[in-house]
């Protein structure tokens, strides 16, 4: 016990939260004891050294997310393609709105407006998926359809190294029995009433040592699972 | 230099500083091509460029967090050149490699020495890693993630807020005692 009651002593004295009269106590010990006086010395190393280390693995985190994303642009030319494309079949779609994510530099892909979103999952087994690049996805106008990065990480030592980069296929879709519900095959779909992709920067993360996947929406988070059933979104 | 209006890049440095991610975000994209760049015509790889642009770019956001880049006299993009440039000259030093000549030549900016490499700090390091994992996830989460030992007693799984700060105090004490030998063979 008294030695825990040392180390807050010192971590006082150090964050300077001491009453003056066992400041002055303190610093006569430091200058007693030479001994005591390393001690501190060596546990604001310590502190100082894990707050360094901790800001490092932050900043590492950070730069590997940048680096994904940059990795994850779109060339001049695929945008190009894209904007032809979507000139030529005017009227019946609409672009997808990339503009909060221009950031994210999401690979160009294009979704397609045109009737009732359950004919296309329904024949998701006939059209071999919609993960493809060049897979369209049909929805009504009351659906929105977008891509998320999905960034999967594996911790080594401390720190989280990203370990693969994919794009997914989320849509939202308004329905008058789920509310806040998803349903995980090769695309994620959102029941949401509110949500709109506009809003809220949408992402997942996958954790490749538990196995686990994370839907990020704005600053909530959600742990979420493959599933072909709809699941109620649960905030770990 | 030193001039009067501070760094021609004041507003970046000051958003970089005030941890605005996305203009660190920008900055990272922007300046990743020259060093690429760098890395591959001197004879090294796309991972060795990514991760020596890491390190340089963590050293150069630290300078600013600490206040040490404020009166920079240069182009952040063109400091952030140099930095990059020395680290992978050091790392080609160490595979017994040459940078081609003249690729430095226009190099203008000094690059302000780290002290965080001092021999104390890094035997420190390494004796650091006997308190074990937990350990260091807690003193982490105590010390630099500020949390309050009730957040960290059901973050890292223990039964109570008395217990967590418990073995904090004890992961301290480990720590400390491993610290002042260090100090102690430092000082002899």
């Amino acid at each position: 016990m008294e030695n825990e009651d040392r180390t807050e002593r010192i971590d006082r004295y150090l964050e300077n939260t001491l009453s003056p009269a066992k400041k002055i106590a303190f610093e006569n010990e430091m200058a007693a004891n030479a001994d005591f006086r390393l001690e501190v010395e060596a546990q604001e190393a310590v502190r100082n050294l894990i707050s360094s280390q901790a800001e490092k693995e932050n900043l590492r985190q950070l730069f590997a997310t940048f680096h994904a994303e940059m990795e994850a642009m779109p060339t001049g030319k695929e945008e190009s393609q894209v904007n032809e494309y979507l000139q030529n079949k005017k009227g019946i779609q609409r672009q997808l709105q990339w503009s909060n994510w221009s950031y994210m530099a999401i690979a160009a892909s294009v979704a397609i407006l045109i009737i009732g979103v359950w004919t296309v999952w329904n024949n998701t087994k006939l059209t071999g998926g919609l993960t493809g690049n060049k897979s369209e996805i049909r929805v009504d106008e009351r659906n929105e359809v977008f891509r998320v990065p999905m960034l999967s990480w594996k911790t080594e030592g401390f720190k989280p190294v990203l370990q693969d980069r994919r794009m997914i296929d989320v849509t939202i879709v308004r329905s008058k029995e789920y509310h806040s519900h998803y349903r995980f095959t090769d695309i994620l779909e959102i029941y949401s009433d509110k949500l709109t992709e506009k809003q809220q920067k949408i992402s997942i993360a996958y954790d490749v040592d538990l196995q686990q996947y994370r839907l990020h929406i704005g600053k909530s988070s959600y742990t979420i699972r493959k599933t072909e059933q709809i699941a109620p979104l649960r905030q770990p | 230099m030193i001039t009067e209006i501070g760094s021609p890049d004041f507003p970046l440095i000051q958003a970089i500083k005030s941890g605005n991610e996305k203009a660190l975000g920008l900055f990272y994209k922007d300046n990743y091509g020259k060093i690429l760049h760098l890395v591959l015509k001197n004879s090294g790889s796309d991972d060795d460029a990514r991760d020596v642009y890491q390190d340089c770019m963590t050293e150069v956001v630290l300078q600013i967090r600490r206040g040490r880049l404020d009166q920079l006299g240069s182009r952040l993009s063109t400091y952030l050149y140099s930095v990059c440039y020395y680290k992978w000259i050091d790392r080609l030093r160490q595979k017994g490699k040459m940078m081609q000549a003249g690729y430095g030549d226009d190099l203008e900016t000094a690059v302000i020495e780290e002290d965080d490499s001092s021999p104390y700090l890094q035997a420190l390091e390494k004796v650091l890693g006997q308190i074990g994992e937990k350990c260091m996830m807690l003193l982490k989460a105590f010390y630099y993630e500020k949390l309050t030992m009730t957040q960290i007693a059901s973050k890292l799984g223990f039964a109570d807020e008395n217990s967590a700060k418990s073995q904090k105090n004890k992961c301290m004490d480990k720590a400390r005692f491993l610290g002042k030998n260090v100090l102690k063979q430092h000082y002899s």
